[in-house]
């Protein structure tokens, strides 16, 4: 079998917090083949911009292993490859925030370039960026332009320039369209969708949005409170969506047609606090199936399909 | 049936440093007892400075009301004096907007503010039954009397908005302007903020306007959608016409193309190609035309005229030919 | 296609310059500033040194006239001479102090606000420990065991002024440092010593800006106070505060004597005030709009 390009083995990152530890990232293990995307759902505070940023190297992860390319890139093994930095980048949710105000398209883009290779060619560097430019759809003469005079889509290909531009292997994406109107957000998707096409890039796609995720991605996480409830292959996952927090998600979509079914089940409760989890199913407070084996006792990840991994006791969805 | 709210060809403009922005051109827009009227649209369309305008809520000097109506059981609501305006907002025509987190005091206890929005509009009640009313209220929203004493930042964003939603209805209002109510919160907890808007509407039989950027949150919770751009209202009619019928704006096609479907594959989204106009001038032709995939010679020069068929109504040269659309 | 220069710099302050002009109080104070800085330039030209130090017994205590444009004191001195000479140093103490504690405490302030943690805790102590002696009189104790003269002086102020802009540094980076535009840079490997300079100091400009601008007003007004109480630029050298001193004795006859110089004193610190507070108007992004 072919050595996928980002393992990800039983990793854990944890903040102490006044009373304990927030367990933002419980035991997650995952891999991404070269070239493909891997989409990682959930609400907010469920772990999965702090598995984004663990991956960067932005926050320090407790235990587990990382590595790209089968070299291992956590913790102390990061500072010994130097090239790493390169090789991961990453494309964040606000495209207000991402940029600094006060440097042009250009020096914005052409930054990453200065610092990892040093002084290059002023007429060098320049073309470089235009050409950076040109990928992500940029028209040429918006490099002196500075980050406010640009609408939110066009922020955001400059943010996805920056991250093309040191030639990464790996792109996370922490909510990238998430704050883009609608036909913006598709027009970036699909920039995303024909840059990895054409260019073979892999992508970590981080989002709260599962229609976007079943759009973009290749595989899925499903996290709630830093666990991993559900992992496989996206069309599995969406013809057989098996663990209750997954259907939850899907059901409480609201569908642009009047011609849907018009009262779904609505999940009721809210997400409680990943502070020093109690054993037991960590949504069992939630499900309307859960037994009081399910807050009893942890409950393991278990393949229900070939590949199509679910975090629950009434495994099957026929019980349910 | 009568109009509760009607608002007529209604111009809204801004001053700032870059000179003037065109906000709002020209909106027509009605809102009938009880029923749930969806404004949708992307950023900039002019949907939030519509509804301030309701309430005379907008930023003063730099907005000003250039032409228009706003009739409010036929009362010229722009007409009317701030201290008229003052005894409408919150007692009759309530609001909710998209941040809960700023929307609230955060050095008093919810229950206080729930119950200050009765003292303002409600002099006559007596202490004990403020007391009761909002009690009552808090229990509606689904907000445990243990909760009663917390202060804003002890509660979530779906918590924070329904206590919002308590003090909209305090006062049973006729009309609830909701902009982005559930925007800022997630899924799963939209959908219960949701579900409750939905009971509270029928229980108290108001009428809301519900502006948001969701197609499916319109398409699930409103009777008649208006389809907003630049400042115009681009199409009006029924939920089922506007997502499901057989002819819909260019626009409004655009943006369910842009949409990406939880429930089957698509290979590639359709979006509607470039952005929104610059809101600083003031298009001679059709404001969706630079965009269109179907623009015309005619469509940059004329400004298309509102057509309907029935409650339908499109803003389209597209529709000028065909017999059944009348002007 | 034709850019012009590839990386130029334009754009954001030139719309701060642009809301600067808006505001006439603003202007007005820059247009005092400026003609208060042309008089202390160009004070050789104006009035020679010569008539600053010379005293006249035969011209004592002349009221405004013709020859005299602000009179004479009680040892026949050119008040408008000493007046004008006197700018010098207000003005030149006033910046440079300012300045020096600006680089200073940007300095203290960004390694606190970036690294956080002991570190900040440890540098903002000491800040507090400084802060809680006031301003003046921690100049005035500086000053006293330093003893009088210029260089000194210029080191009380600088020192005393210091904790200030410490203080809004720290917060301002403290602030920067926490957005997403630093985290990219840290994701492409920028060092410290660049995510500093090139992305933090850049959009921590405007406050400290504002800060310096209204700490030179308190500068000034200080180093007036200090030269008043004897503390400052000593006698003969026509520093405003030290012309204050001098002449406070004929204040109840010869009103002019002190009203003249600390006008002086009085304009200098509306001027930079009014600056401060134009600037910080038009460096508040909440007032400028997209740019389309």
């Amino acid at each position: 079998m072919e050595q996928p390009l980002l393992e990800v083995q039983n990793l854990k990152t944890y903040f102490p917090v006044n009373r304990g530890f927030l367990h933002a990232v419980d035991d997650i293990s995952f891999s991404i083949p070269r070239g493909r995307t891997l989409g990682v759902v959930g609400e907010s505070g469920c772990g999965k911009s702090t598995l984004g940023r663990t991956i960067l190297g932005l926050t320090p992860a407790v235990s587990g292993e990382i590595r790209l390319d089968g070299v291992p890139v956590l913790g102390k093994e990061r500072q010994r490859q130097p090239d790493l930095q390169r090789k991961i980048q990453m494309i964040f949710q606000d495209p207000y925030g991402s940029l600094n105000p006060r440097m042009s398209v250009g020096e914005i883009i052409a930054d990453p370039i200065l610092v990892q290779q040093g002084r290059t060619g002023s007429s060098d560097l320049e073309r470089q960026v235009l050409e950076l430019m040109e990928k992500v759809g940029l028209s040429e003469r918006l490099f002196g332009a500075y980050p406010h005079e640009l609408d939110g889509g066009r922020r955001q290909r400059v943010g996805i320039a920056r991250a093309l531009a040191l030639h990464p292997d790996l792109i996370v994406c922490d909510e990238p369209v998430s704050s883009l109107d609608v036909s913006i957000q598709a027009q970036i998707l699909n920039l995303l969708m024909e840059l990895q096409e054409k260019e073979g890039f892999t992508y970590l796609f981080i989002t709260h949005d599962l229609s976007v995720v079943r759009h973009i991605s290749h595989e899925i996480v499903v996290m709630y409170l830093g666990q991993c409830v559900e992992q496989g292959e996206t069309e599995e996952i969406f013809s057989h969506p098996s663990h209750p927090y997954t259907r939850a998600l899907l059901d409480a979509i609201p569908r642009p047609t009047t011609k849907g079914p018009k009262r779904r089940p609505v999940l009721q409760g809210e997400v409680v606090s990943p502070i020093d989890p109690k054993p037991g199913c960590r949504f069992a407070g939630r499900c309307s199936f859960s037994s009081p084996e399910c807050e009893r006792e942890d409950v393991l990840l278990r393949e229900a399909a070939e590949g199509h991994w679910v975090r629950c006791r009434k495994l099957s969805g026929e019980n349910l | 049936m009568e109009d509760l709210l009607r608002i007529e060809n209604l111009h809204i403009s801004y001053r700032t440093m870059e000179g003037t922005v065109y906000a709002v051109n020209g909106v027509n827009l009605s809102v009938e007892k009880g029923e749930t009227l969806g404004l949708v649209g992307e950023t900039g369309a002019g949907k939030t400075t519509t509804a301030l305008s309701i309430l005379n809520l907008l930023p003063k000097p730099a907005a000003s009301v250039d032409q228009g109506r706003i009739l409010f059981q036929n009362r010229d609501l722009l007409a009317a004096s701030k201290r008229e305006i003052r005894k409408i907002r919150g007692d009759r025509i309530a609001m909710i907007f998209q941040d809960p987190m700023t929307s609230l005091n955060t050095s008093f206890r919810i229950g206080n503010q729930v119950a200050e929005v009765l003292r303002i509009h409600r002099k006559e009640l007596g202490k004990r039954e403020i007391e009761e009313r909002t009690a009552r209220l808090l229990e509606t929203v689904g907000i445990g009397r243990e909760r009663w004493d917390d202060y804003p930042h002890q509660l979530s964003g779906g918590m924070k908005q329904r206590v919002m939603i308590a003090m909209a209805l305090a006062c049973s209002p006729e009309l609830l302007l909701a902009d982005e109510p559930t925007t800022a919160l997630d899924v799963t907890i939209q959908a219960q903020v949701l579900q409750l808007m939905r009971h509270l509407k029928e229980e108290f039989g108001m009428a809301m306007m519900l502006i948001t950027h969701d197609l499916g949150v319109v398409a699930e919770n409103c009777e008649r959608v208006a389809v907003l751009y630049a400042g115009e209202v681009l199409e009006t009619g029924t939920a089922e016409e506007i997502f499901d019928g057989p002819v819909r704006h260019p626009y409004t096609e655009g943006l369910l193309g842009a949409i990406p479907s939880p429930d089957h594959k698509i290979s590639r989204l359709s979006p509607v190609a470039g952005q929104t106009p610059d809101p600083s001038k003031l298009l001679p032709g059709c404001v969706f035309a630079p965009r269109c995939p179907h623009c015309s010679k005619r469509c940059l020069e004329d400004k298309p005229k509102e057509r309907q068929r029935g409650g339908h109504r499109i803003k389209c040269h597209l529709f000028a030919d065909k017999a059944e659309w009348r002007e | 296609m034709k850019r012009g220069r590839p990386f130029r710099k334009r754009g954001r302050w030139q719309a701060v310059w642009r809301r600067f002009c808006r505001n006439r109080l603003a202007v007005a104070g820059l247009v005092l500033l400026l003609f208060l800085i042309g008089a202390a330039v160009f004070a050789p030209a104006i009035a020679d040194y010569e008539r600053v130090i010379h005293q006249d017994s035969a011209n004592r205590l002349i009221a405004p006239c013709a020859a005299y444009p602000f009179g004479t004191d009680a040892y026949g001195r050119d008040l408008f001479a000493r007046v004008i000479w006197g700018s010098r140093y207000s003005l030149s103490l006033g910046i440079g102090s300012v300045l020096a504690a600006m680089l200073a405490g940007a300095v203290i302030g960004s390694a606190a606000g970036f690294y956080g943690g002991r570190t900040d805790s440890m540098i903002m102590r000491l800040i507090d420990m400084i802060m809680a002696i006031p301003g003046t009189l921690l100049a005035i104790t500086i000053a006293a065991a330093l003893g009088t003269g210029v260089g000194n002086l210029m080191i009380a102020m600088s020192i005393s002024q210091i904790p200030t802009f410490a203080r809004v540094v720290r917060s301002v980076v403290w602030t920067i440092a926490s957005e997403d535009y630093v985290e990219a840079a840290k994701t492409y490997g920028s060092k410290t010593a660049r995510l500093i300079t090139r992305q933090i100091w850049p959009n921590a400009l405007g406050p400290l800006i504002v800060q310096a601008s209204l700490s030179m007003a308190q500068a000034v007004l200080t180093i007036s106070s200090l030269s008043f109480i004897g503390l400052g630029i000593p006698a003969p050298s026509p520093e405003w505060g030290t012309i204050l001193a001098e002449n406070k004795s004929y204040m109840r006859m010869y009103g002019y004597l002190c009203t003249i110089p600390g006008f002086a004193i009085l304009l200098s610190v509306i001027a930079l005030n009014l600056i401060g507070d134009g600037l910080r108007d038009a460096l508040d992004p909440k007032l400028s709009g997209p740019v389309r």
